[in-house]
C-alpha cells in the first residue's frame, strides 16, 4: 500500500512538474496532449484513491502511514516524514 | 503649487447641475456590460460609435491604454503563412492619399510600401543596446532585403557588407540630431500625480476597501451576512457604516486611510448629499471646475467595471437579477473621492508634504533632452528604415537638410499604429475577397428564384440566425434534400416580457432595441395545478435546504461541524462531475425528474381586447388576433414563405446550457436579450396554429393550409439536444411528419457535432457523429470544461438573402444567415425591419468579439482562470479586483478579429434607404464599422460599400472546389477553412 501512496501523491506534482519543464525548454505540448496527461492523471489518482480507501475498510484501518525518511536526526531524536 | 477654486462663484444648483452633466458625459466612456447572468453583445466602443472605425479604435486606444489592431508582428505572420497577400496591402496604399516625399524620387506611397513589408523590426530604447550587441544588427544589413535593393544600398560599391552596413548607420548617426523630448503630461488626476511624486499607488490603497464596499453593497444573494444598506444609496450607506460604533473593528483603518471615519461622520453632520460631498472635495484637492472632467473621467475610468456597473444599474435597475438596491454613479463617485482624499492626506504627510491650501498632487511639465537610449534607438530605426528605402549612405548624406526632414518626418508619422491600420485592412480585405469570390461564383451556376415543386417540402424548419445554426442547417438540407430551412431572429418577431413557471418575475425576450410591450405568463393546466403546488412546496424546501447548508458553511460551529460530517460527501459529485459528466448528469435530470415533477403548462398568450386595457406593470397581458397576425406575418413574408407550406413546420429557438461557466448566457441568443429562445419560438407556433390568426393571415396574402402544423422547440448549441414544446398537442394525422422530423434532426445534430469536435484540440477519437454528439454533451456537463462551446467565436459575415444563394456552400459555421426574399419585398419595408433588427444585434456580437480578441486583458475580461464570481453580477481575478466586462480569453481565442461583412441581396440604393431609416444602422454602416455588400437579385452582380458609395466588385470567376460531404472537407482540420460547394447539391 505504501507504493499506492506514494503515487497518489507522486502522480499530480509529476505531471505538473513535466508539463512545467516541457515548458520551460520551449516545447510546445498541445492541448490533446495537455487534456490525456492531466486526465489520465487525475483518473489513475482517483483510482488509487478508491483502492486505498476500500483497502483500509477491509483491514478496519482509520490511517495509513508512509515514511519516507526524516526531516532531521539528532541522536535517537527525529523528525519523520 | 496651489491653484485657485473657483467653485464660490457660482450658485449651489448651477454646481450641482454643472457637475451631473461632467459625470453623465464621463459615463458614456464606461462598459455597457450588466450583470453577468444577462449577457448582452455589444460594441465595446459604442462611446465612439460616432466616429470612423479606425479613427475610433485608435482614439479609444490612447484614451484606454488599449490596442486598436492585432501586434504588427501577427499581421506579418498572417503575410507570411499567406492570410495576407502583398496584393492586399498594396491595394490598401492605393486607396490612400498620396503626396510626394521628394518630387519625382520618392513619394509617402512608396514609402509606406517599403516599410510595411517586410516590415521595421521594433527596437525598444529599454534593450537597444542588448539587440546591437546579440543581433549583430549594425554588423550586416538586413538579411530580408530584395537583391535589386541590396544593390542600390552599396550604390556600384564592392566594399563589405559590414562596411556598407557600418556606413549606412554612421550616416544616420551623423544626420539624426538628439531629439528633446515632448512635454510629459502632467498628471489628470492625485493618484496619477502622488505616484509621480512620491512612489506611492493611490490606487492601490483605496481600491480594495472601495471593490470590498462596492460588492457587498450591491450583492445579489452571495454573502451570508448582507450589508445593513440605506435606502438612499451607496454613498448614504456607507457614510452611515462609518458612523456605527465599533466600525474600527470590521473596518480596521489601513495607514494610508486613517482618519476615514472621523471625515465620514463630519460628511453626514451637514448631512450632504453625494453630489454636494463631491463638490465639496474636488474643492478640497485643489480641482478647479474647468478640471473636473478630465478629472472624474480619469477617476471613472480607473475602475472602469464597476463604475460602469453602477452606472447600467442606474440606468435601468431591473437588470439586478434579485435585488435592485438603488445605485447611482454620483454615490459610487462620492465614495471614491472621498477615500481619495483621505489617502492623498496620508501619503502628504507621510511623505513630509506641507500646504493648506489643497494637497499638492501636481507637478510642472518639463522638457528633458532625449536619453542616449533613446536616441540610439531612434537612429537604429531610421537605419533599419532607410535599408528598405534601398537609401545608400552616400544618398543620406547627400540630402538637403529639408529634405531629410521629410524623410524622417514621414518615417515617423507611419508609426506602429499607422502601420498596423494599413494591415488590418489588407488582412479585412483578403477576408472580403475570399467570402466574396467564390459566393459570386455560386450566384453565377444558380436560379435563386424559389422553385416550384408538384410535392411541396417535406418539412419547414425555421432556425435563429446565429452563425451556429449555419451547420445543424447544411446538415439537414445534406441529408434529406427535401427539407427547407430558414433563418430568423431568434425572438422569432415576438418581443414579450415571458415569466417561466418557476421565474419570480418576467424578463424581456427580444432584442436589447426594443421594449417588449406584451407580457406572457407559463402556467401549469387545469389539470396538474396541484403538482405544480406540490412542485413549488419542494423547491421551497430545496431552496431553504441548500441556503441553511450555505450559510452554515461558512459559520464557526456549523462549518466546522458540516466539513467533519458531511464534508466527504462533496467528493462523489465533484468526481463524477468530472470522471464522468454526462452519466452524472442524466443522474440528476432523472433526480429533479422524480423529485420535481413537470405539469403540463401553456401560455398566457390570449387577448380579447385591441385596446391597451389589461395591463400588468404597464405591458399587454398576451396578444390579441391582430396581433399575433402582425407578428406571424412580420417573420413568414420577409424570408418568402408565403404558399407552399409543408404540413409540419418547426420553429427552433436556441440557448446553451454549461456547467460551471459564469459566462453561460454569452453563449444564449443574442436576439433574446442574452436568454433563451425557446418560448419564443413556442410562443410563435402557438400564435400560428391558431385558426382565427390563419384567417387573418390570409386578408394579409399569406395562404396557411389547415394541415399545416407549427411546433416550438428549443436547440441547445452546447450539448446539440433539442427539446420540442407541445408534442402532444400535435394531430395523430401528424405524427407520421413529426417522425420523420424527429430522425432528420436526430441525424443532423450528430452531424452538427462531429463538425464542432474538429475545433476542440482535447476532442479524439470522435470520428463518428454519434461518438461526436457524446463528446459534446460530455462537454456541456463537465465541470471543469473551459470551452462548451465556442459560441461566436467564428463569427465573420452575416447574408441577408434567400437561402438559395448559400444553400450548398459550406461556410463553416462563420455566417449568420437572415431569410429574405427581395422578390417580395418591393418597397424595401421588410428589409429595413430586417437590418433594424438583426444589424445591431450582429455588429454587437462581431464588434465584442473583434474587440475581446485584439486586446483581451483592456477590452475582454483575461483568462478564466482566475474569475472568482462576485455579488452574482460579474467575475473579477482572484479575490479583488475590478469587474471584468468583456468576453474571456477561452470563448475568442480561435476568433479572427475582422468587421462583419453584410451581404445583402438587394439593390444598393434599396440597401441604403432601409439602412438608414435606423439610425443606428446608419451610424454602423456609414462609420464602416460594418462593411457592407450587396447582390442584385436578378442580375447577381456584386457591390461592395466604400469610401461612402457602393463600386463593382469585379473578379475572374474561378471554379469552386468540390466535396462530397462537408466532413470531407473538415475532418481532421482545425483553422477556419474556406467556401466551398457539398456536392450533390440538392434543390427542390
Amino acid at each position: 500500500m505504501e507504493l499506492i501512496i506514494g503515487m497518489i501523491l507522486l502522480l499530480p506534482a509529476l505531471t505538473t512538474a513535466g508539463l512545467g519543464l516541457g515548458w520551460l525548454v520551449g516545447l510546445r505540448i498541445s492541448e490533446r496532449t495537455i487534456a490525456r496527461l492531466t486526465g489520465g492523471c487525475y483518473s489513475l489518482t482517483t483510482g488509487l484513491v478508491i483502492v486505498l480507501g476500500g483497502w483500509m475498510a477491509s483491514n478496519r484501518l482509520d490511517t495509513v502511514r508512509l515514511l519516507i525518511g526524516s526531516w532531521f536526526e539528532v541522536h535517537t531524536y527525529r523528525f519523520p516524514l | 503649487m496651489s491653484r485657485a477654486v473657483n467653485t464660490q462663484s457660482e450658485s449651489p444648483n448651477a454646481l450641482r447641475e454643472q457637475l451631473e452633466k461632467v459625470i453623465g458625459h464621463a459615463a458614456h466612456l464606461l462598459p455597457t456590460q450588466g450583470p453577468i447572468g444577462v449577457f448582452i453583445h455589444h460594441n465595446t466602443l459604442h462611446a465612439f460609435q460616432h466616429l470612423p472605425f479606425e479613427e475610433a479604435v485608435i482614439e479609444a486606444a490612447r484614451k484606454f491604454g488599449a490596442e486598436p489592431f492585432l501586434p504588427e508582428a501577427r499581421y506579418q505572420y498572417e503575410v507570411r503563412r499567406g492570410r495576407i497577400r502583398i496584393a492586399d496591402i498594396e491595394a490598401v496604399l492605393n486607396g490612400e492619399a498620396d503626396e510626394p516625399i521628394w518630387p519625382r524620387t520618392l513619394s509617402r506611397r512608396e514609402l509606406r510600401r517599403a516599410l510595411i513589408w517586410p516590415g521595421l523590426r521594433p527596437f525598444s530604447p529599454d534593450n537597444i543596446e542588448w539587440q546591437i550587441e546579440e543581433e549583430g544588427v549594425l554588423e550586416r544589413l538586413r538579411d530580408d532585403l530584395a537583391p535589386t535593393v541590396t544593390e542600390a544600398i552599396r550604390g556600384g560599391s564592392a566594399e563589405e557588407e559590414s562596411q556598407l552596413a557600418h556606413n549606412l548607420f554612421s550616416a544616420c548617426c551623423r544626420r539624426l540630431a538628439k531629439k528633446v523630448k515632448p512635454q510629459s503630461l502632467p498628471p489628470v488626476r492625485p493618484a496619477e500625480g502622488l505616484k509621480r511624486l512620491t512612489g506611492i499607488d493611490l490606487d492601490q490603497i483605496i481600491h480594495p476597501l472601495l471593490i470590498r464596499l462596492a460588492a457587498v453593497y450591491l450583492d445579489q444573494g452571495q454573502s451570508y451576512w448582507p450589508m445593513p444598506r440605506s435606502a438612499e444609496g451607496f454613498y448614504d450607506t456607507v457614510r452611515s457604516l462609518y458612523g456605527r460604533d465599533g466600525i474600527h473593528r470590521l473596518l480596521p483603518e489601513e495607514r494610508y486611510l486613517r482618519g476615514l471615519t472621523a471625515e465620514f461622520r463630519s460628511q453626514s453632520l451637514p448631512r450632504l448629499t453625494s453630489i454636494d460631498a463631491i463638490i465639496s472635495i474636488l474643492s478640497r484637492l485643489g480641482i478647479t471646475e474647468s478640471e473636473w472632467e478630465s478629472v472624474i473621467e480619469a477617476e471613472l475610468l480607473a475602475l472602469p467595471g464597476w463604475a460602469g456597473l453602477f452606472h447600467q444599474l442606474e440606468l435601468d435597475p431591473g437588470l439586478a437579477p434579485h435585488a435592485p438596491w438603488q445605485s447611482t454613479l454620483v454615490d459610487f463617485l462620492a465614495v471614491r473621492l472621498t477615500l481619495t482624499l483621505i489617502a492623498c492626506d496620508n501619503i502628504r504627510q507621510v511623505s513630509g508634504q506641507n500646504g493648506s491650501a489643497g494637497i499638492e498632487w501636481r507637478q510642472p511639465a518639463k522638457e528633458e533632452q532625449a536619453t542616449n537610449a533613446e536616441h540610439l534607438a531612434r537612429v537604429v530605426r531610421l537605419y533599419d528604415a532607410v535599408q528598405l528605402l534601398g537609401l545608400s549612405a552616400g544618398q543620406i548624406n547627400s540630402l538637403s537638410e529639408s529634405e531629410f526632414q521629410r524623410l524622417t518626418t514621414e518615417i515617423d508619422l507611419f508609426d506602429d499604429f499607422e502601420r498596423r491600420r494599413i494591415l488590418h485592412l489588407a488582412y479585412e480585405r483578403r477576408h472580403e475577397f475570399d467570402i466574396l469570390a467564390p459566393l459570386k461564383t455560386f450566384r453565377e451556376s444558380i436560379n435563386p428564384d424559389r422553385e416550384q415543386s408538384e410535392i411541396g417540402p417535406k418539412a419547414q424548419i425555421f432556425f435563429c440566425i446565429d452563425e451556429r445554426e449555419e451547420s445543424i442547417r447544411r446538415a439537414i438540407e445534406e441529408q434529406e434534400p427535401g427539407v427547407e430551412t430558414f433563418g430568423a431572429a431568434g425572438f422569432f418577431g415576438v418581443a414579450v416580457n415571458y415569466r417561466g413557471l418557476d421565474d419570480p418575475e418576467g424578463v424581456s425576450l427580444c432584442p436589447v432595441v426594443i421594449k417588449p410591450q406584451h407580457a406572457v405568463i407559463e402556467l401549469p393546466v387545469r389539470s396538474d395545478e396541484r403538482m405544480q403546488e406540490k412542485r413549488q412546496q419542494r423547491r421551497r424546501l430545496l431552496a431553504s435546504l441548500l441556503q441553511t447548508s450555505f450559510i452554515g458553511s461558512r459559520t464557526l460551529f456549523r462549518g466546522w461541524v458540516g466539513t467533519i460530517g458531511f464534508g466527504l460527501l462533496s467528493l462523489f459529485p465533484l468526481l463524477g462531475r468530472t470522471l464522468a459528466p454526462r452519466q452524472i448528469g442524466r443522474l440528476y435530470r432523472w433526480l429533479e425528474d422524480r423529485f420535481l415533477p413537470t405539469p403540463s403548462t401553456e401560455l398566457t398568450i390570449m387577448r380579447a381586447e385591441e385596446s391597451g386595457e389589461e395591463l400588468t406593470d404597464q405591458l399587454l397581458t398576451g396578444f390579441s388576433i391582430n396581433e399575433k397576425a402582425d407578428r406571424v406575418a412580420a417573420v413568414l413574408r420577409p424570408v418568402g414563405l408565403i404558399r407552399d407550406f409543408s404540413r409540419l413546420v418547426v420553429i427552433l429557438g436556441h440557448g446553451s446550457t454549461c456547467l460551471n461557466n459564469p459566462h453561460e448566457s454569452a453563449y444564449h441568443c443574442g436576439a433574446c436579450g442574452g436568454r433563451r429562445g425557446g418560448p419564443n419560438a413556442r410562443l410563435f407556433a402557438a400564435m400560428a396554429n391558431n385558426p382565427l390568426v390563419r384567417t387573418r393571415l390570409a386578408e394579409m396574402g399569406i395562404h396557411i393550409p389547415d394541415e399545416t402544423r407549427f411546433l416550438g422547440g428549443d436547440h441547445d448549441t452546447a450539448s446539440d439536444n433539442i427539446t420540442f414544446f407541445d408534442e402532444d398537442a400535435i394531430p395523430t394525422s401528424h405524427l407520421d411528419d413529426l417522425r420523420f422530423v424527429h430522425r432528420v434532426l436526430d441525424a443532423a445534430r450528430a452531424a452538427n457535432a462531429l463538425e464542432r469536435s474538429r475545433r476542440f484540440e482535447s476532442a479524439w477519437a470522435n470520428k463518428t457523429p454519434e461518438s461526436a454528439l457524446l463528446h459534446v454533451q460530455e462537454r456541456a456537463e463537465h465541470l471543469a470544461e473551459p470551452r462548451p462551446e465556442c459560441g461566436h467565436a467564428t463569427n465573420a459575415v452575416a447574408i441577408v438573402g434567400r437561402r438559395a444563394l448559400t444553400r450548398g456552400l459550406f461556410l463553416d459555421r462563420r455566417s449568420f444567415l437572415i431569410s429574405y426574399d427581395p422578390t417580395t419585398d418591393e418597397d424595401g419595408r421588410s428589409l429595413a425591419a430586417l437590418l433594424g433588427a438583426a444589424g445591431p444585434v450582429c455588429a454587437g456580437i462581431n464588434l465584442e468579439y473583434y474587440f475581446s480578441y485584439v486586446d483581451n486583458e483592456r477590452y475582454g475580461s483575461g483568462t478564466k482562470l482566475p474569475h472568482n464570481v462576485t455579488s452574482l453580477l460579474g467575475v473579477m481575478n482572484g479575490q479583488s479586483s475590478d469587474l471584468r466586462t468583456g468576453l474571456p480569453w477561452q470563448m475568442v481565442e480561435i476568433h479572427e478579429p475582422v468587421r462583419l461583412l453584410l451581404i445583402v441581396e438587394n439593390t444598393p440604393d434599396k440597401v441604403l434607404k432601409a439602412g438608414f431609416q435606423s439610425p443606428l444602422v446608419r451610424e454602423l454602416i456609414e462609420n464602416r464599422w460594418i462593411r457592407v455588400v450587396t447582390i442584385d437579385p436578378d442580375s447577381g452582380a456584386f457591390h461592395v460599400y466604400r469610401n461612402g458609395q457602393f463600386e463593382p466588385f469585379t473578379t475572374r470567376l474561378e471554379a469552386l472546389t468540390t466535396v462530397t460531404s462537408s466532413p470531407e472537407w473538415f475532418l481532421g482540420k482545425l483553422d477556419h477553412l474556406p467556401i466551398v460547394r457539398v456536392a450533390g447539391r440538392p434543390g427542390r
